[in-house]
């Protein structure tokens, strides 16, 4: 019993230091777009958003609800989603573990 | 025309039909029952109890070993030979006659095989030895099916195989990201230790104690790889006490689960698990196959298997070989691994009392496995600036992943806000790591005596 909990402890703790390597290293920050210039009929509230979005995105932004509701649009105004949460994770791997196989 | 009838009678099975025989058919049908109407564990219960039925029917050709030359039952001198060189021979035929020296007896040896003798190993008048070969001879009769198939147990290959799908399917992310779980794992194998103590006090001798022991563990394929391989004789037992538990985990460990916390304690609300990355995965797996190995290397083959299933899994480039190793490879091993149990499970090999002191020792290696983690996550938390709920220590039993979802629904009682599931996993497969490290310290240990 000794035996098995200390090397598991001793498991433990080399994944531990693993773990805090992988959460201390830097995280790679996306690639900087190139901004484009906001087009002239641009909605105000892009224009003051942290990072452009890319004309070429508007575009197609634009096309997607245009197609969806079938009538000419104006956006005003495009947020970016809330992060992903953690607890969507947890969902997903809760989801799985209820579809699994009773295998054992 | 009675005596054709008779003799005809004499051919069929029913003349072999024991007693025996009657109550392992309703040892079956108990079996099948909870399997197939209650749902208890069916995907290996089924097949082993329809092994075991197999076991109590007079299959001959489906369990025989291939036949082998007769080996002398004692030490003697030969009185007579029946047959000669290059005779052929059948089943009940009398082959020689025998002279025991310690009981001064004589033994008259029958053949159980067709074949055709080749040559004789000892004259008229010479002494032979228990367990001396007495001739030779061919033969074109093969075993029987099972005897085949059960090789995988005897050498040990069908439990590795199913850690391969074991690890397949295994999510190691709740472990990784709180390796703190590890010990939760490693303390619910304080019922395997117990057992152990309390089986040797009961007059079992070390490698008897260590296979009953190891039901605590909650893993089946790990019970019958250290089974075979230090109580053959106890497979069938053990193997039926540790999967029928194993289906009985939401029964057995909500009652001890509550005993051990306070209303406060099973509210915990635990954080969130961090997201583990790919590259993380892969390490894990790498580091734990070579720390496990190097650690007990007679469970290399267990932990090998499992980790490399879980490589392949989450390596992410070997889709196909993940598909085989969750659902072809596992599912045709069960198949094999639960008929092959159940075939050893004779009248004359489970019918004994000592099968009652597995089953009830079995039960007690549950409770003590699942007092072990839920008091060892209360130990850490005097300790811990972020409490953890002691309910996940529980899923240190292994049962993947039914003593985790047991940690979910007590949480869910408690406060039915409060998921415990994602947190449990943590616990629940590392006690797979734990069981697979305690066989393989006992195989070490004991089998070298």
């Amino acid at each position: 019993m000794l035996v098995v909990l200390g090397s598991l402890s001793l498991l433990a703790l080399i994944i531990s230091i693993l773990g805090k390597a992988f959460t201390n290293a830097p995280t790679p920050q996306p690639k900087s777009q190139k901004s484009a210039p906001p087009p002239n009929n641009s909605p105000p509230n892009t224009a003051t958003s942290p990072a452009p979005i890319p004309q070429e995105i508007q575009a197609v932004i634009v096309a997607a609800v245009y197609s969806t509701l079938q009538q000419p649009v104006q956006i005003l105004s495009v947020q970016a989603a809330p992060p992903p949460q953690l607890a969507a994770w947890s969902m997903e791997g809760r989801r799985q573990i209820f579809l699994s196989h009773k295998i054992r | 025309m009675i005596n054709d009838l008779l003799q005809f009678l004499q051919l069929t099975g029913f003349t072999q039909l024991t007693w025996q025989m009657f109550i392992m058919w309703g040892v079956v049908a108990v079996l099948l029952y909870l399997a197939v109407y209650k749902g208890f564990e069916p995907l290996l219960l089924v097949p082993i109890a329809f092994g075991a039925l197999l076991a109590n029917l007079p299959s001959i050709g489906l369990i025989n070993p291939p036949p082998a030359p007769p080996l002398s039952p004692a030490s003697g001198e030969i009185l007579q030979w029946f047959i000669k060189p290059g005779q052929s021979i059948y089943p009940g035929q009398p082959l020689l006659l025998l002279r025991d020296i310690q009981s001064d007896q004589t033994i008259t040896l029958h053949s159980d095989s067709h074949a055709t003798v080749t040559l004789l190993h000892a004259a008229v008048g010479q002494r032979v030895e228990k367990g001396q070969k007495l001739l030779e001879f061919s033969s074109d009769q093969a075993g029987g099916l099972y005897y085949y198939i059960s090789q995988g147990i005897h050498l040990e290959i069908f439990p590795p195989l199913i850690f391969l799908g074991v690890g397949a399917l295994t999510d190691f992310g709740p472990l990784i990201a709180r390796p703190l779980t590890l010990i939760l794992g490693a303390a619910a194998q304080l019922g395997v230790a117990i057992t152990f103590v309390g089986a040797i006090s009961l007059g079992f001798n070390t490698g008897e104690a260590a296979s009953i022991g190891i039901i605590g563990g909650a893993d089946g394929p790990t019970a019958i790889f250290l089974c075979s391989k230090l109580a053959p004789e106890l497979l069938p037992a053990v193997a039926v006490a540790a999967y029928s538990y194993m289906a009985l985990v939401p029964l057995i460990q909500p009652p001890v689960m509550r005993l051990l916390t306070t209303p406060n304690e099973r509210r915990i609300r635990m954080q969130s698990l961090r997201k583990v990355s790919k590259l993380e995965r892969l390490l894990f797996a790498l580091l734990v196959t070579i720390f496990c190995i190097l650690l007990v290397p007679p469970a290399s083959s267990l932990i090998a298997m499992l980790m490399l299933g879980n490589f392949l899994r989450e390596c992410l480039v070997t889709e196909r070989l993940v598909k085989a190793a969750q659902n072809e490879i596992i599912n045709v091993v069960t198949i094999f691994l639960g008929t092959s149990v159940g075939i050893t499970m004779t009248g004359e090999r489970f019918l004994r009392p000592q099968t009652l002191l597995i089953i009830a020792l079995g039960i007690v290696a549950f409770a003590t496995a699942t007092a072990g983690g839920v008091l060892m996550a209360k130990f850490l938390n005097l300790f811990l600036k972020q409490k953890i709920n002691p309910l996940i220590g529980s899923a240190g039993v292994s049962a993947v992943p039914m003593a985790a979802r047991v940690s979910e629904i007590e949480g869910l009682r408690a406060d039915p806000n409060n998921h415990l599931l994602m947190h449990a996993m943590g616990p629940n497969v590392a006690g797979v790591i734990g069981t697979a490290v305690i066989a393989g310290y006992y195989i070490s240990t004991i089998a070298k005596h």
